[in-house]
């Protein structure tokens, strides 16, 4: 197994298939097409963009009991990233820990082992990820793909279970005041002050921590005017704020800014993407904290997240799901790379998770 | 007499109106060279000097046939204006006012100075200038600034300033723009400890300025610092800018000009980057010069009120010269929609001019 797994995340990682290349993404799915012949599918496209849900039933569905998912899409790589390299019992190439090897691995498990499952397992695999997949996972959920449990397998899990992601919001701050030259400033009220002042207020009840914590951060993304001469005090700017709301905050977070917003000052929300809060005491969850735990022969550690990944889509839809990955480092940078042991780990831990399902 | 009055009157309003209808909004070189083919007309038998610099034309005419360069006095109007809207092109009297763009800014009291210049330039002993220029809305730099590079020189100028409403504007405050730009460190949002937010370091660095400066609730002769322009590179919403710009309008009086931006340096960071754009100087003419005392003696008799003396807060191209002074008709809207300038007022103010030219005469 190991060494097919390693074969097929190096076949996978050669196919430069890079989320702004649409030709590349198209033959990385016929890739695992070739792979997975013989099994159902249902193939999705929604603008431009394709994705495939496989199932093990006789004929294909969009009702699963289990799904994984995997995108096949990589951020923009140099041209040697996407050889791939072992090196010190890990593998190195642009995607290996985002997503390649675990999707490479979920693919051979699912055609290894799918057949002999007494329930709907379905495997989800999209191009769209790095974009943020509205036309993969998305699209899929919207149609009427469903499931009682949903692994992705994200990087930066590195065999932890992550069962929390926060929010986001992207929110535009709008400030009106009063134009004037600003020879006679006493005429104008500057929405750049106003501005400043929601800001102010903003980040005194949300300021960024110094160091890595789990806790609702907002950050200032662009302050701007349409005011273009330097001789008038604007009566117009806007502010851009990136809000990320861990789960406990979430139904509360854009009221709470809207009340530290002063006189004169509108917020819009721009965008809203769900926070993720999978329980620890999901049944589906335990039954991989214990499996992990018998293989690896330590404790699991179920952790957050910070940055978000399509899992949340899932979230969107109410349906319960984790990130769940193999072990690795440095993905969208020049040395990205998977442990190779890791990933025959990571392997025997979701065969044994599916088989444990009844 | 009245007659004749009356007659000047329409002529100026007439000429007025005519200056309204083009729209030579500043710096647009085709409507410069049109409206000042009309003073041209106006003034077909007087001699001129074209000026140009940067394609943006000027004129200096004179009332000697030698053409002199040095003068007693300047008369000094800009006959551009900022953009306005079509129907602003259209003027038009109503209740003793004219309306449309420029009116107040300030193409009524150049058809004033016009026309004095025309009546009265072979009755006077003394070199007399009239000035005309299209781009004081833009700074002045390439007319009043470019004949004064080019050696034109007068012991006093009178430049046709709105918001002066026939009080003598002796002062004005000089202006300054400060671009501050500081530096952060960018990160993916989703991590925002592992950066630091450019338009937050922005924020802070401009603090110690708007709390030493805030904007004043009225009209005040004490500097003023105002942020025009913030700005960042930064298009992505997930992350976190690491660089910001902004923009500061500095205005002080004559006595503050040399302590001004030091101050304001001091209180910024010492590791922002600073461009400091010189614009105009304060200016400041004696309040006790003889003409101005003249003038607003002048301006009481005319006009029939003692009008203290006036400090301008926006710049204008009397600053280009030692001695100088803005003064205009009652009027109001100036960069705005309802611009005006009163009529009966108008006529005051070409008599004021009037008298005062010719009392200087030996």
């Amino acid at each position: 197994m190991q060494q097919n797994v390693l074969e097929f995340t190096k076949k996978l990682i050669a196919i430069p298939s890079d989320v702004n290349d649409r030709e590349a993404c198209l033959q990385i799915l016929e890739t695992t097409q070739k792979e997975l012949s013989g099994f159902s599918f249902t193939p999705f496209a929604s603008n431009g963009v394709p994705s495939v849900l496989y199932t093990n039933t006789p004929s294909p569905t969009k009702k699963c009991k289990i799904i994984f998912y995997a995108h096949l899409d990589v951020v923009p790589g140099s041209k040697e990233q996407f050889i791939p390299v072992e090196k010190n019992g890990k593998l190195y190439g642009r995607g290996a820990y985002d997503m390649k090897a675990a999707s490479a691995a979920i693919i051979l498990l699912f055609k290894e082992i799918a057949h002999q499952l007494p329930y709907t397992l379905g495997l989800q695999l999209t191009t769209d990820e790095e974009v943020v997949g509205f036309n993969g996972v998305g699209y899929q959920l919207a149609q009427g793909v469903t499931a009682e449990f949903a692994i992705a397998g994200e990087c930066g899990s590195s065999l932890r279970i992550v069962n929390q992601l926060r929010g986001l919001n992207v929110v535009k701050l709008q400030a009106s005041g009063v134009e004037a030259h600003a020879g006679h400033s006493w005429h104008g009220e500057n929405a750049l002050l106003k501005i400043y002042e929601a800001i102010h207020n903003i980040l005194q009840e949300y300021p960024t921590p110094a160091t890595p914590s789990w806790q609702t951060t907002v950050s200032v993304a662009n302050v701007a005017t349409e005011n273009q001469t330097h001789n008038i005090v604007p009566d117009n700017a806007t502010a851009l704020l990136d809000i990320r709301p861990i789960p406990e905050d979430k139904e509360r977070i854009l009221e709470k800014i809207q009340q530290l917003l002063p006189e004169g000052v509108t917020m819009e929300v721009i965008k809203t993407m769900p926070s993720l809060h999978t329980k620890e005491t999901n049944e589906y969850l335990q039954k991989l904290k214990t499996t992990l735990e018998d293989i690896t022969k330590q404790p699991a550690t179920i952790a957050p997240s910070y940055a978000g990944s399509d899992i949340i889509f899932f979230s969107m839809n109410n349906i319960n799901g984790i990130e769940f990955g193999p072990v690795g480092g440095g993905h969208h940078s020049k040395e990205e790379w998977v442990d190779i042991k890791g990933l025959q780990e990571y392997y025997q831990i979701l065969k044994h998770f599916l088989l444990s399902i009844k | 007499m009245d007659i004749t009055l009356q007659h000047m009157k329409d002529k100026i309003l007439s000429l007025a109106k005519e200056l309204i209808a083009i729209p030579s909004v500043s710096e647009d070189t085709k409507y410069a060279v049109e409206i000042l083919e009309i003073v041209k007309r106006e003034l077909i038998a007087y001699p001129f000097t074209p000026f140009a610099s940067e394609g943006i034309p000027s004129l200096l005419f004179t009332n000697k046939e030698d053409q002199p360069k040095n003068f007693k006095i300047i008369l000094n109007a800009h006959l551009d204006v900022i953009p306005g809207t079509p129907e602003q092109y259209k003027p038009f009297v109503k209740d003793g006012k004219l309306y449309g763009r420029g009116a107040f800014d300030t193409k009524a009291a150049a058809a004033a100075m016009i026309l004095l210049f025309k009546e009265l330039s072979q009755k006077l002993s003394y070199p007399l200038g009239l000035q005309l220029t299209t781009d004081e809305e833009s700074n002045g730099k390439y007319g009043t600034g470019y004949q004064r590079q080019q050696g034109v020189t007068a012991d006093f100028a009178i430049c046709a300033e709105c918001n002066s409403n026939l009080r003598v504007t002796n002062e004005a405050k000089g202006r300054r723009i400060i671009k501050v730009s500081v530096k952060g460190h960018a990160a993916h949002s989703a991590y925002a400890w592992n950066g630091t937010n450019a338009i937050l370091a922005m924020y802070t660095a401009l603090d110690p300025i708007i709390k030493a400066y805030p904007s004043p609730k009225i009209e005040t002769h004490l500097t003023t610092v105002n942020i025009t322009k913030i700005e960042t590179a930064n298009e992505a919403i997930n992350i976190i800018p690491d660089h910001c710009t902004a923009y500061v309008d500095v205005r002080f009086e004559k006595k503050d000009e040399e302590t001004i931006i030091p101050r304001l340096l001091s209180l910024l960071p010492k590791d922002a980057e600073i461009e400091i754009t010189p614009l105009h100087p304060a200016h400041a003419t004696p309040a006790d010069h003889p003409y101005i005392v003249k003038i607003q003696s002048l301006v009481k008799e005319i006009h029939g009120e003692d009008l203290p003396l006036r400090l301008a807060h926006g710049t204008s191209d009397a600053t280009y010269f030692p001695l100088s002074i803005e003064f205009g008709p009652i009027g109001d809207g100036a960069h705005h929609d309802d611009e005006w300038v009163d009529i009966n007022s108008l006529e005051e103010y070409y008599n004021i001019l009037k008298q005062f030219l010719l009392s200087l005469n030996k």
